[in-house]
């Protein structure tokens, strides 16, 4: 739980517990950010590092399931673990299956919300590593000629060099080029890769 | 140890045991072969620790080479037998690490001063539960290294695994409690090394915390998170984790590694620093006895007007008060507009009020309650009035007789219901008091509880986070003294805000004084359940009473004890929604015996699993959707508030029975 780039942010309209979780959290040498709002979170300067949110659910004003809510329309993923001081079940299982990381009743065992934290900023690393490499197979996906990606498509069904040269009318030596090229372009070692990448990008 | 001097030294078997002993004892630290009996800090800071169970926290095997030589050297010095206990298979190393650790402690290897088993062999050789097998074979090894002529026990257990001993902190805190008492018992000194990386972390944490002194890497000292059995226990545990945390903090001496980064300057801080706290709590302290005496003084004030705003507010009856000594008489707005009445031009009084009662039924209202007054009993009675628009109204009027200190009636406070619609539609009326009766329980509990819990929580949710983060922050390598401090001011405070709530709720709940007046729960069930008349019928229940005859009043609070049986009952009521295969059938009997009186609800529903008969009466626990699981929990309380006992049963084959039993009023009469 090093990672000093990542950051927790607290959203709380009590102070007593923002100062509180902003001391626990720091004590696992963990960058923490607090806000006394939901519309002060969403003031906040973006930040690439792996983050998550630890989130009251009732404020006054915005609540935490409607900040939920918002931040999925707004594309904007954050893992969120919810704490509450009343143990609202329907609305834990609310949040849980918007995508909440956990529910934490107030009072909560210190490990419980570590443990949830690390979890979530795990999750949250993953998810940014997945997103760029994603956006790398779609930017490399691009380059490919119309032809190239025609070819390539046939190769992802799984059709052999033979097969492919009969469809499109080719040579085979001239599948086996493209094939070639297709494979630098899009970074891929193997087929396998290949249709890996492939089907992430659908 | 009067066998010291008639031991000479010998060279072989037994004989070599007695010389190492009797060397130490006499050679002391100053003994020939120097560099082995040189006392390194962590030795005499061994020496000069007054508590005999230590526990000692590693990862790799070598880290606990040193505490373990300096452990054994200290009791090789003292002429104790030592006796060193290892998870089964690991035998081997630790023999490798004792040989590797002096050659001193080599030597009493080979002449059994020092002897090593499995805890497997040690503890399973004895019967029974694996905490008393553990405790037996101590203390019999104590007597038996005495036999032998030692001079005491020094045990070492190092745990590879889990002993599948006890799990729960609380047992094992009271498990190594047992063993510290053995061990004084029996002159003995026990090192417990804990394997931290083989080992859950809460297992290690939960071990760390049963110890009195621990041992990390080359420091020993108090340990400051040992939790004192009694302590944990107790019911004010954070109040006295924190006072503790706050001590502990002071008492941090002792030797190397713990000691160091609190040298005299820290120390000096932290006593500021607790000096301040210290104040703080004194005049905090001062606010909030001010300020609970302030709400005594206000619910004194309210008091009599308590019956009067609930009336108007959730039961829209009127309400009314007579003060018995000055005639003085108060109606409710609610009052007025039943009677037909402008509250502000009429003057009310005794006599207009029964020149109001219909002339049949005068003398017999009037009758009925200068009895009541003077025999200090409850006032129940039906009549009509007549208004001055010329209607008759049928009114039920239901009054309790207020008490004051010497027992003296000094009061009646009662209401006025209008019942005339009763002659119409019993129905609809009853399903309306039933929709009061939850109504006002909702109010007065349900929200009122919910709001508390919120308020409570927040405080205490921040006081647990402190709490921890102070012993994450002072557990790091250099420990940080300033960011503990913060968040046990902040302990202060947000402890002294939840203290605060939890008086406001307490007076709140609690009322000032409740009525304690001689009453019969046989009417106390008639009255509920006319109340959920309508309710019973709805859900096609069947009510079965069992009252005994000639019950024994009880001395307590109308209106908490039809509380109580108004939980119970509704949550059988709502246990049996489910059936469909027998009879809904509920059972309310009460029984006299020669202690006082008992009631029993008892219905044929979901029942209650054996792991819950005690946790339904917890607050907040609840598997109803709707429910706040608060219903339980207050009527315990207030039974317990009367003297009595409430308690569940699970009944076969199907069904639960809540139960409660109150002293005689005699009994707490005077
Ligand atoms: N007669 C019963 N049979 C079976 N379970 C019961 C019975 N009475 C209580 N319980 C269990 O105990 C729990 C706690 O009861 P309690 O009356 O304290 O709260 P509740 O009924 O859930 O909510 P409320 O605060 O509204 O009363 C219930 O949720 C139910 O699971
Ligand atoms: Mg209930």
């Amino acid at each position: 739980m090093k990672a000093a780039d990542s950051v927790v942010f607290v959203v709380d309209d009590d102070a007593s517990v923002r100062e509180a979780l902003a001391s626990l959290i720091g004590s696992v040498a963990l960058r923490v950010e607090c806000f006394a709002s939901p519309e002060g979170f969403l003031r906040r300067r973006k930040t690439e590092s792996p983050s998550c949110l630890v989130l009251d659910v009732r404020m006054p004003g915005l609540s935490g399931l409607d900040l939920q809510r918002k931040l999925a329309r707004g594309e904007q993923q954050i893992p969120i673990i919810f704490i509450s001081a009343h143990g609202d079940i329907p609305m834990a299982v609310g949040a849980m299956k918007a995508g909440a990381i956990e529910f934490l009743p107030k009072p909560f065992r210190d490990e419980d919300l570590l443990d949830a934290i690390r979890q979530a900023l795990d999750r949250d690393k993953a998810a940014k590593i997945r997103r760029t490499e994603m956006l790398e197979i779609r930017d490399r996906h691009t380059l490919l000629t119309a032809r190239q990606h025609q070819i390539m498509t046939l190769i992802v069904e799984g059709k052999l060099n033979k097969q492919i040269a009969a469809k499109l009318g080719l040579s085979e030596n001239t599948i086996k080029v493209h094939r070639r090229r297709i494979m630098e372009r899009m970074g891929a070692a193997s087929v396998a890769e290949l249709v890996h990448m492939i089907g992430r990008l659908n | 140890m009067p066998q010291e001097t008639s031991h000479g030294p010998a060279k072989s078997g037994g004989g070599t045991r007695l010389r190492a002993r009797k060397r130490g004892s006499l050679d002391g630290r100053r003994a020939s072969d120097v560099d082995e009996t040189a006392s390194t800090p962590l030795r005499s800071a061994l020496e000069a620790l007054g508590g005999v169970h230590v526990c000692s926290l590693y990862e790799a095997r070598q880290d606990c080479r040193e505490i373990l030589k300096a452990f054994l050297e200290v009791g090789i010095a003292r002429g104790e037998k030592c006796l060193c206990l290892v998870s089964g298979g690991s035998e081997k190393s630790l023999r490798e690490t004792m040989r590797a650790a002096s050659p001193r402690i080599q030597r009493a290897v080979e002449s059994h001063v020092v002897d090593l088993t499995t805890i497997e062999r040690a503890y399973f050789t004895h019967r029974g539960l694996l905490t008393q097998r553990t405790l037996d074979f101590w203390r019999k090894a104590g007597e038996q290294a005495v036999a032998e002529g030692f001079s005491g026990l020094r045990g070492v257990v190092q745990a590879d695994g889990v002993l599948g001993g006890p799990a729960v902190l609380a047992r094992w805190i009271e498990y190594e409690n047992s063993l510290t008492r053995v061990l004084v018992e029996s002159g003995g000194t026990l090192l417990c090394m804990y394997n931290r990386s083989a080992l859950p972390a809460e297992f290690v944490r939960d071990a760390f915390q049963a110890h009195e002194i621990v041992a990390h890497r080359r420091g020993i000292g108090n340990n400051t998170f040992h939790v004192p059995p009694e302590e944990y226990a107790a019911p004010d545990k954070a109040q006295r984790e924190v006072h503790r945390m706050l001590l502990s903090l002071g008492g941090r001496r002792s030797s190397e590694a713990v000691s160091r980064p609190l040298a005299a300057k820290t120390d000096r801080r932290l006593r500021e620093a607790q000096r301040t706290v210290k104040e703080c709590e004194s005049v905090i302290q001062g606010l909030a006895d001010d300020l609970r005496k302030h709400e005594r003084q206000e619910q004194e004030l309210r008091r009599n007007m308590d019956y009067l705003i609930l009336g108007q507010q959730i039961t829209r009856t009127g309400s009314w008060a007579l003060n018995c000594s000055s005639g003085e008489l108060f109606w409710s707005r609610e009052h007025f507009r039943i009677f037909g009445l402008d509250p502000i031009r009429t003057q009310v009084s005794y006599q207009l009020f029964f020149q109001m009662v219909h002339p049949d039924e005068r003398a017999r209202v009037e009758r009925e309650f200068q009895e009541a007054i003077r025999a200090g009993r409850d006032f129940e009675s039906e009549f009509r009035i007549g208004r001055p628009d010329g209607l008759v109204k049928h009114i039920h009027s239901h009054a309790y007789a207020v008490f004051g200190q010497p027992e003296e009636l000094t009061e009646y406070v009662g209401t006025v219901a209008d019942v005339t619609e009763r002659r119409h539609g019993e129905e609809s009326l009853g399903s309306m008091q039933a929709e009061l009766a939850r109504a006002s329980r909702a109010i007065t509990l349900g929200q009122l509880m919910a709001s508390i819990a919120h308020e409570v929580n927040q405080p205490l949710a921040a006081l647990v986070a402190n709490a921890n983060a102070a012993l994450r922050w002072l557990a790091w390598k250099k420990p940080r003294i300033d960011e503990a401090q913060l968040a046990l001011a902040r302990i202060v405070r947000d402890g002294n805000r939840a203290s605060g709530i939890i008086t406001r709720i307490r007076a709140l709940v609690r009322k000032t004084r409740v009525q304690r007046n001689r009453l019969s729960l046989n009417s106390v069930v008639h009255e509920v359940l006319v109340l959920l008349k309508t309710e019973l019928r709805r859900n096609d229940i069947t009510v079965r009473t069992d009252l005994a005859e000639r019950l024994p009043p009880i001395r307590g609070d109308r209106v908490q004890m039809q509380q109580v049986l108004l939980n119970l009952i509704v949550n059988a009521i709502e246990a049996m929604g489910t059936v469909t295969t027998r009879p809904r059938l509920l059972v309310i009997a009460t029984t006299a015996d020669g202690a006082g009186v008992a009631v029993s609800v008892e219905d044929c529903g979901i029942g209650l699993a054996e792991g819950v008969l005690e946790r339904v009466f917890e607050p907040f626990y609840s598997n109803k959707p709707e429910g706040m699981g608060i219903g339980l929990a207050i009527s315990r309380s207030i039974i317990e508030a009367h003297g009595g006992r409430l308690w569940a049963v699970r009944k076969e084959p199907a069904g639960a029975r809540f139960q409660f039993s109150l002293p005689f009023a005699g009994a707490d009469a005077k």
